[in-house]
């Protein structure tokens, strides 16, 4: 556990990137991807699936993800920042 | 009124995936029936069954990684023959940025449906309080219209996309349906068929009403045996069967290979009356299908050289033999040849009709009468009709004319009446 809370941002956000390689459609975008990429304006991500990659992001870093917290990731960097909050408690 | 043509198949059947391998199989009257083990954990009397081969190899020749995770088999049964049956009538599958195709549409009926998806994910998800760690995909693999629906977005489909269920006669019936839209002029060319996964929570009712076979579990290749006298019930299939219908106009302006025209086509039900019951046949309703289908078709019965018939291996075979002299007009001297592809590949249900139709064009356009196998033994209410079933494929150039018929629960009946394009 205290390896995962020793995570940084790119690390975070380079295993996104791995979970997203299913989901997006526009794979040049994902991997060009910034934290300001759109998740479903760039990334072409089909809005019904991110209900999805949450759960895969809740597996993968072992938090709960509210429905506040869905509601505000529009961006990866938006997530990347969601993640890191919950891994710093 | 618009003539309807055949311009493309797809198939995935137990004893085939694919139009060349189905047609070997159809032609050398190989099964397609295997002893499927997990049958024998849960308890079943039936322990074979038919499970189309190999198609997990090929998944990425259809779907992208996404599509793979939110598709269950029957969705996958109806999208590879959908897609093939595309790529097989001259069509490339258009990219996902395409405009969609308003002229095309598919009717694509499943029988019972996502069971598996049912089953395996959302009776214990629900039941464990976990709906949140359910994901987004269960909805669209539950559904009715879910074999359609995939369907429509694979190929950008813009014209009418839905789903029919008539039981056993489903296929048929998608097809009978998607040649009506044509004539009316509403589509120029269909999807239609049917598609039914292969979950032992499907067959476990009909082990439980005894209908399936439960004698040769020993020798699953012999197990299905329509027409015997040692038939024993039917073996439960799965697989899906599309065909592209088009308007005549349309595939001889792009000089489409065209394989067969429909003539005719009729459904009815029988009302549970007359002997006829939610799970038998009235015999009256069975004729006045098929003389509705012949109507259509504007022929004399006497036309007719084959018959497909519905023939599932129960003791309702000698029944539907018999039912065929009373709407053609022709005894057992003057009887079209008769065959069952069951024989084959077992009952696939709601692809049933779809995947027989396909053998019946595939017949029709080849020139051959493909084996009706496991019958050597013909039941004697039908003796008179034996020389009639072909044992061995036969060679026939000069095939012109298939009925193909279809029943189901319900007591719904279906009727096509398929002739060999001959080029006008």
């Amino acid at each position: 556990m205290e390896l995962i809370k020793a995570m940084d941002d790119r690390d975070i956000f380079d295993d996104m990137v791995t979970i997203f390689r299913t989901y997006a459609r526009d794979k040049e975008a994902l991997d060009a991807a910034t934290p300001d990429t759109g998740i479903v304006t760039d990334l072409k991500v089909n809005s019904a699936r991110i209900v999805d990659v949450m759960i895969q992001f809740e597996d993968k870093f072992g938090i709960d993800i509210e429905d506040e917290d869905f509601n505000k990731m529009n961006k990866i960097g938006d997530a990347v920042s969601m993640i890191k909050g919950k891994l710093s408690y | 009124m618009k003539r309807v043509v055949v311009s493309g198949m797809g198939v995935v059947a137990p004893n085939g995936i694919g139009l060349k391998e189905f047609e070997h199989s159809l032609r050398w009257g190989r099964s397609g029936i295997r002893l499927v083990p997990e049958l024998k954990d849960m308890s079943f009397a039936c322990l074979v069954g038919g499970i189309p081969p190999g198609i997990n190899g090929q998944m990425n020749d259809y779907f992208d990684a996404e599509r793979q995770l939110s598709i269950n088999d029957n969705m996958t049964y109806a999208s590879v023959a959908a897609i093939d049956a595309w790529r097989d009538a001259g069509f490339e599958v258009p990219s996902s940025e395409s405009t969609p195709d308003w002229d095309t549409g598919a009717i694509i009926g499943t029988g019972v449906g996502g069971m598996e998806t049912i089953v395996n994910k959302l009776v214990p998800s629900v039941q464990q309080g976990k709906i949140k760690r359910m994901g987004s995909s269960i909805v669209e693999q539950v559904m009715n219209s879910s074999v359609s629906a995939i369907v429509g977005g694979l190929l950008g489909l813009g014209n009418q996309v839905t789903s029919n269920s008539s039981a056993c006669s489903t296929g048929n019936e998608a097809i009978i349906d998607a040649v009506a839209r044509i004539r009316a002029g509403f589509a120029k060319r269909m999807l239609a068929g049917g598609s039914e996964g292969h979950s032992p929570y499907i067959w476990a009712g009909f082990d439980a009403m005894r209908v399936l076979c439960r004698k040769y579990n020993d020798a699953p290749e012999t197990a299905s045996r329509p027409l015997s006298a040692s038939a024993a019930g039917f073996v439960p299939g799965s697989g899906a069967g599309i065909l592209i219908l088009e308007e005549l106009e349309s595939a001889l302006e792009r000089n489409a290979r065209i394989y067969a025209e429909i003539i005719g086509g009729a459904v009815n039900c029988g009302g549970h009356r007359q002997g006829g019951s939610m799970t038998a046949p009235n015999p009256v309703s069975v004729a006045r299908c098929i003389k509705a289908a012949i109507h259509e078709a504007g022929i004399d019965p006497r036309e007719i050289d084959a018959i497909n018939g519905h023939l599932t291996a129960t003791f309702a075979d000698p029944g539907e033999v018999h039912n065929w002299p009373k709407a053609l007009g022709r005894g057992s001297d003057c009887f079209p040849f008769i065959n069952a592809t069951k024989s084959m590949v077992g009952h696939c249900l709601g692809a049933a009709g779809a995947i027989e139709c396909t053998a019946v064009v595939l017949q029709l356009h080849k020139g051959f009468l493909h084996p009706s196998i496991n019958c050597e033994d013909v039941h004697p209410d039908i003796e008179e009709f034996s020389d009639r079933i072909p044992r061995t494929c036969i060679d026939m150039p000069d095939l012109r004319i298939i009925a193909k018929a279809g029943f189901g629960f319900g007591d719904v009946n279906s009727c096509l009446i398929f002739k060999k394009w001959e080029g006008k």
